[in-house]
């Protein structure tokens, strides 16, 4: 009875996992990277000081011409206070796919002189909607709910030695063992994280999966919105822009009065009120709680706190699904367990295709997934890579300069899957995955140089941390891709 | 205190390799003499790890707990994988020796 259990499990986990693994990769792999998103626009506008002054809420009030500006043309514009982690004054405000910030002086509310960049939330809108909007953000709660299955079925099958087996990793075995060990380990060692992410995850998108209105309707919705392809048009405010705002130093001072001494994290503007929100750090509970304000006079017109036990969950599961809350050291634990999870789905893929290799090898199903793996797996890490280098060598002065950013990361990601698949069905896969390899260990190895060719103001003994960092991770994977090309 | 707390965990995991007959099989080590004195170790350590990570931030406390177990369970797989190598290595070449010997 068990042994059945057992073989049908096996079954459900290689094929659901398989044609959910490649999407998932790509999820947790952006994932691992969004949990970087401020650290990562820092290293894409290297033109701001490492170092700034110590804030002073009068410089809040130089924002507001830009503000009144973004709020003319329709977007909704919000201003992020500096913490410890950015050290900047952010004007933000999102076009349709990310964020887009201006960093200000903190001290006097003067306008850095940056490059115009996606930044690092280009990862976050990657790993939720694969850039597809309201459709790629169905595909995405999907696949959470195949990640599921797939953890359900993988636990039921490695039940027997889930103890024994934890740290069992024999890399110099034959391939294929040391390929399940190396998937049994990133699983098995990394489930808490990966069944908290995929739980949450799927959780915060349940409106997705289970919309208010018909399946039918709600779909149809998905794709009327997501098939344009055109530029993000804002829609132009019906209700009046007050002319001027009032000061917003005593604002955030009433406000911290509500939400406590240091809280305020961002300040939120629409025409008809201003919106002094609590701190997404202050803790694992996402509670969003603002004090508003109105634009006029700058009087206090509400305190939001919404209360309840179902919303307690759903902040609790949304705060330690954005670890916003972290420190630095938190979230590289973050980072470490969502690039296992990537390693956990990059080796089931290899595994699945290795152990169907020598029986269906030929067909030309097989070759087309192994193609897509390539395409996934290898390509987009390489799409990554390619963000970063478009970055730094693309003029400063290119219109739609993050728009282009974004062309630069898809057109390498689909140059990959259009390399791995023709290599494939040429019959020979192994030259694809080995090309496609040393391309991912150049990309990653010339990053450093590239950093230090064309950050101003370098200096090699005194290296800010999210430069190195940043450099760092990519030496890593170079050398790790340089290892599996030369052991394929 | 997150490095502590992933010390801690990977102390509490080695111990428990030195258990698993299969892990020291694997290692082809034998199993220790002196592991029989540490077994109260073995069930303090996680706890312990829960109440260093308590007594830093309550609210955060589990995942913390969870995370650096994940973390010192992937450390002590790669140091244990190192050592089994080097073991085995190691065992090949006195093999390769004792046969070089024997032949003179």
């Amino acid at each position: 009875m068990q042994d059945t259990l057992r073989t049908r499990m096996g079954w459900l986990h290689a094929w659901v996992g398989f044609a959910a693994g490649l999407l998932l990769f790509c999820v947790f792999t952006s994932g691992c990277l969004a949990v970087f998103d401020t650290e990562l626009t820092r290293w894409l506008q290297p033109e701001a000081p490492p170092q700034t002054a110590a804030f002073s809420p009068r410089s809040l009030d130089h924002v507001l011409p830009a503000v009144h500006d973004l709020l003319a043309q329709g977007e909704k514009p919000f201003v992020t206070l500096p913490s410890a982690r950015d050290p900047y004054l952010r004007l933000e405000h999102h076009d349709g796919h990310e964020f887009l910030t201006v960093p200000y002086n903190p001290q006097t509310g003067e306008r850095l002189n940056v490059r115009a960049t996606a930044g690092g939330t280009f990862f976050y809108d990657l790993h939720y909607t694969m850039r597809s909007g309201v459709y790629g953000e169905t595909v995405v709660a999907f696949a959470g709910l195949a990640l599921l299955l797939t953890i359900g079925s993988g636990i039921i099958i490695h039940l027997k030695g889930l103890v024994s087996d934890l740290m069992l990793l024999r890399p110099f075995a034959a391939r294929l063992r040391a390929w399940l060990d190396v998937h049994v380990v990133a699983a098995v060692v990394f489930l808490p994280f990966i069944l908290l992410m995929a739980y949450s995850g799927t959780f915060i998108r349940a409106r997705t999966l289970f919309p208010p209105v018909s399946y039918l309707a709600s779909l149809e919705n998905a794709f009327r919105v997501s098939a344009p392809s055109a530029a993000h048009r804002p829609e132009k405010p019906a209700v009046p822009i007050p002319e001027a705002f009032p000061p917003l130093a005593p604002l955030v001072a009433e406000a911290e009065r509500t939400i406590g001494a240091g809280q305020t994290g961002y300040i939120l503007f629409q025409p008809q009120t201003i919106l002094v929100s609590r701190t997404d750090s202050s803790g694992p509970l996402l509670t969003r709680e603002h004090v508003d304000f109105s634009p006029v006079d700058g009087h206090v017109l509400r305190h939001v706190l919404l209360p309840g036990a179902i919303t307690h969950t759903e902040q609790v599961l949304k705060g330690l699904h954005y670890a916003r809350w972290t420190g630095v050291g938190m979230r590289w634990l973050y980072f470490l367990s969502g690039a296992m999870g990537a390693v956990m789905f990059a080796s089931g893929s290899i595994i699945f295709l290795m152990k169907r290799r020598r029986q269906s090898g030929e067909r030309i199903m097989f070759r087309i997934a192994e193609g897509l793996a390539i395409g996934s797996v290898v390509g987009l890490p390489m799409g990554a890579l390619a963000f970063f280098w478009a970055n730094r060598l693309l003029p400063i002065s290119l219109p739609d300069r993050p728009l282009a950013e974004g062309h630069v990361f898809l057109a390498v990601w689909v140059l990959s899957v259009v390399s791995g698949m023709a290599w494939s069905l040429l019959g020979r896969p192994l030259q694809g995955w080995k090309i496609q390899l040393f391309c991912l260990g150049g990309l990653g190895f010339f990053l450093t140089p590239l950093d230090l060719a064309t950050r101003p103001g370098v200096a090699f003994f005194h290296v800010p941390t999210v430069f190195a960092a940043t450099d760092l991770v990519a030496l890593f994977l170079a050398f790790v891709s340089f290892q599996m090309a030369r052991r394929l | 205190m997150i490095a502590l707390c992933i010390f801690l965990w990977s102390l509490f995991l080695l111990l428990q390799a030195c258990h698993e007959p299969k892990m020291l099989r694997f290692a082809r080590l034998q199993k220790p003499a002196w592991l029989q004195r540490t077994r109260a170790l073995r069930f303090v350590l996680p706890p312990m790890v829960l109440g260093v990570c308590v007594a830093e931030r309550a609210s955060t406390a589990i995942p913390v707990w969870v995370a650096t177990f994940s973390v010192a369970a992937l450390l002590v797989a790669l140091g244990w994988a190192g050592l089994a190598r080097y073991r085995e290595l190691l065992l090949t070449t006195a093999e390769v020796r004792a046969a070089a010997l024997r032949k003179e």
